[in-house]
């Protein structure tokens, strides 16, 4: 039996197409946290729609804010902010900060991080709403220079 | 034409074939070749390249200490990456290497934009907390500067935009998520442009109306 070098050349692409793809179709070890909808195995699907209705709850209140102002707005804003800032924090953390690129330490660091950020987020805030003007009034001194 | 015996070149293809895969192990040839070069645990060096059942046992134990790979595409993307660092490549992506497209434009600045509002939140938050300064005597203190409105103007826009900017460009990629607007890419340039066109009209109305409202205030007083 005999092959031409174009069936050779065939063969080699072949392999090289074979080694260079990523292996879907390799199974999944039972630790995984990949869903498969038959198994209710923990995943970030609910959290991922959380967040997305969080965010579509956010959109009434930015233009109700800039019309009505006063302690209860800067209330909702606190809260409905410092969540959706968690969150948006939380994922370019998690998109940048990664062990590949600045360590495992620096990365654990990096996620701990996030809370200690929301955390003085939510102080500094709070702090603002009660002790000083509150976001709306400072919006609207801003806006009046 | 020539005829080759296919069990020659089988072997050939066969050989090409493991010498690459194994290219991902961390003894290489090139680097074994080196290491003899300067002498230097030449021994151990043969066995391990000699050896590509312990050669790959020295790859995965360097994959192991990863914690991230749980998936068979992740852990493909990490191997790639230990190849590449072992090849002293730089990682992708470059972004200045890109295009200027209105596509990863309007999306990096969507990211930009919230991390930014939110750090000014934070820093702001903080800053009135911990300074002997209250918001009323800093707005007053620039107040007493006399600023043309024009120069007021910007920085007002310069706030405004932003806040429209990531609302509304929200609403865009909220529709992304439920694969709305994704049919084409035109779909994708046209919400794009009228998300960055309209959140500039109305910051700009903002931005006037406030104008407007301290020209009244002037008169009045």
């Amino acid at each position: 039996m005999a092959a031409s070098l174009r069936h050779m050349a065939h063969f080699q692409k072949a392999l090289l197409v074979a080694r260079t793809a990523p292996r879907l179709s390799t199974i999944v070890r039972a630790t995984s946290t990949l869903n498969d909808g038959a198994s209710k195995v923990p995943d970030h699907s609910m959290h991922f729609k959380l967040e997305r209705l969080w965010a579509v709850g956010m959109l009434p209140i930015l233009p109700t804010s800039y019309f009505i102002h006063g302690p209860v707005m800067d209330a909702v804003l606190t809260v409905a902010l410092t969540l959706h800032i968690h969150w948006g924090i939380h994922g370019v953390v998690y998109d940048y900060a990664r062990p590949y690129v600045i360590g495992e330490a620096a990365a654990k660091a990096a996620h701990v991080g996030v809370y200690v950020i929301t955390g003085l987020l939510l102080a500094g805030l709070l702090h603002f709403n009660t002790n000083d003007v509150g976001i709306t009034k400072a919006f609207e001194l801003v806006f009046s220079l | 034409m020539i005829n080759i015996p296919t069990s020659i070149l089988c072997r050939l293809g066969a050989r090409s074939a493991i010498s690459r895969s194994f290219g991902t192990s961390v003894i290489t040839k090139d680097s074994c070749e080196m290491l003899e070069k300067k002498s230097l645990k030449t021994e151990s060096c043969r066995l391990k390249y000699a050896d590509p059942a312990r050669a790959k046992d020295t790859q995965k134990s360097i994959i192991r200490i990863v914690s991230e790979a749980k998936t068979p595409i992740q852990k493909f993307g990490w191997e790639y990456l230990v190849k590449q660092r072992g090849m002293k490549r730089p990682i992708a992506p470059h972004l200045t290497i890109y295009q200027p497209q209105l596509t990863w434009m309007l999306s990096g600045f969507h990211r930009i934009s919230g991390c930014v509002m939110a750090g000014t939140l934070l820093v702001g938050g903080l800053g009135f907390a911990v300074l002997p300064l209250d918001f009323t005597t800093f707005v007053e203190y620039i107040r007493g500067w006399n600023l043309p409105c024009a120069v007021t103007a910007v920085f007002k826009y310069i706030i405004a935009f932003p806040i429209i900017f990531h609302t509304l460009n929200g609403i865009r990629f909220l529709g992304f998520d439920l694969a709305k607007g994704v049919d084409n890419i035109g779909q994708v340039y046209k919400s794009g442009w009228l998300v960055f066109g309209v959140s500039a009209v109305i910051a700009l109305a903002i931005v006037i109306n406030s104008c407007q409202n301290k020209s009244k205030a002037v008169k009045t007083a």
